[in-house]
């Protein structure tokens, strides 16, 4: 049974469109997306996210349930970077601020991990509640300030960017457009998604398949740094995505959410960031190896999660949950 | 036709420290800039550019302005990058507007 689910997984558009990326970019093919092009994937992307999520809160009509959920997700991004630095500092001895900001990268979420399990939950025909969007959003830059702190404890180094990062971790682009799309969702509710679906939801795969060419791409081109990665930092880009999601899980089932929630909030506790924690990590934390936390999160974590991690979250929520 | 001397100071910077780039030039009273972005190239931190991802990508900035600005860009860019990469040169040029710059 899980390994039906896994293999319906790995043979989906989605994943194959990464594989030829890999492929690609492994045989040093010429094909590339243009930054541009990838920026405005990402923004289609988080806008569709935010709307879709907005929407089936119109539809359901939450309020202040989702409170305790949206606090559960500010805590989970803050928290999740301490067992990372912990294990990166102490059981691997790596420098303080390579350990910082990868552990920053951790706190985080992968957008496009979201994406994919989102996409793996409706094929197996299963909903979740809207907020988790918002959870999304939330989760998406405390893990910073948790990063910079650990980066900063005990040093007397202040940082030089304060303001640019404040606004960074507040008003970040992805932040922005995933808040701002479930706020435009839950306004126009189901007028509004008749109007922009065919953009919004019916292209909404074909563009993630795009999307994960480029990723595929990306991967492959760091795979000369991935070989020159101690062996104990790439188990710990294995390792840490589990243990997050155990984390998800028990937050998960205290909040009540349901199997599709749960698989979700397990899937963004495991993710890290590519996009929003690197570019505030060069600014905070320049003496953090770029090679070590971009590689981790793009070549290990991020292709773990969306091959065995999705379908390996959905088979232990459905037990815990005795779905 | 008369020209004018003036310095042409180019910033070549990850895309991270481009703002606060901008608001140093912006506050030595400089009158302008350009940027561009998306830069592909190779130095001793290896290629850059050709991942669409994780702003790993360059972006050249480019100031004309007159000596007494252009030394106080060179000090606020040292500033900013303290020992981090960045590629900084200044150089001599003619304008054709003395007003402008």
């Amino acid at each position: 049974m899980i390994l039906d689910v896994a293999a319906t997984n790995l043979l989906s558009p989605l994943i194959l469109c990464f594989v030829l990326g890999l492929i690609a970019g492994a045989v040093k093919s010429d094909l590339e997306v243009p930054a541009p092009i990838a920026k405005g994937l990402s923004l289609y992307l988080m806008l569709a996210i935010g709307l879709k999520g907005g929407w089936s809160l119109a539809g359901s009509g939450v309020g202040w349930a989702a409170a305790p959920a949206l606090l559960a997700a500010a805590g989970l991004s803050l928290l999740l970077p301490l067992p990372a630095y912990a294990f990166l500092r102490f059981g691997l001895g790596q420098d303080r601020p390579t350990a910082a900001a990868v552990a920053a990268h951790y706190g985080s979420i992968s957008i496009v991990t979201f994406a994919s399990a989102q996409a793996f939950l409706t094929q197996q025909g299963i909903g979740h509640e809207g907020y988790i969007v918002a959870m999304v959003a939330i989760m998406e830059t405390p893990a910073i300030v948790t990063g910079i702190y650990l980066a900063q404890r005990g040093t007397t180094e202040t940082n030089r960017h304060r303001g640019d990062l404040m606004r960074e971790v507040l008003f970040n682009g992805s932040v922005m457009l995933l808040i701002g799309g479930l706020l435009i969702g839950w306004l126009t509710g189901g007028r509004g998604e008749a109007e922009v679906k065919p953009f919004f939801v019916d292209l909404f795969k074909g563009a993630l398949c795009l999307f994960l060419l480029d990723i595929g791409l990306t991967v492959a081109r760091r795979g000369a740094a991935l070989r020159q990665l101690k062996a104990g930092l790439i188990a710990f880009g294995l390792m840490m995505p589990p243990v997050a999601a155990a984390a998800g899980l028990g937050t998960g089932l205290l909040l009540g959410l349901s199997l599709g929630g749960v698989t979700l909030l397990m899937l963004l506790c495991a993710s890290a960031s590519y996009i929003a924690v690197p570019a505030a990590m060069r600014l905070a934390v320049p003496k953090a190896d770029p090679a070590i936390y971009m590689t981790l999160s793009l070549a290990v974590t991020f292709p773990f999660n969306i091959t065995l991690g999705v379908p390996l979250y959905f088979a232990v929520a459905r037990w815990a949950l005795g779905a | 036709m008369q020209t004018f001397p003036r310095k042409k100071i180019e910033l070549i910077v990850e895309s991270a420290y481009l703002s606060p780039m901008l608001a140093m030039i912006d506050a030595t009273g400089a009158t302008g800039y350009t940027v561009i972005r998306d830069l592909i190239g190779r130095g001793r931190h290896g290629e850059r550019g050709r991942e669409a991802l994780g702003e790993n990508s360059n972006v050249l900035i480019i100031v004309i302005c007159t000596p007494v600005i252009a030394d106080r860009i060179l000090e606020g860019s040292q500033r900013i990058l303290g020992d981090g990469f960045g590629i900084v040169t200044v150089s001599d040029v003619q304008v054709l507007r003395a007003e402008h710059f």
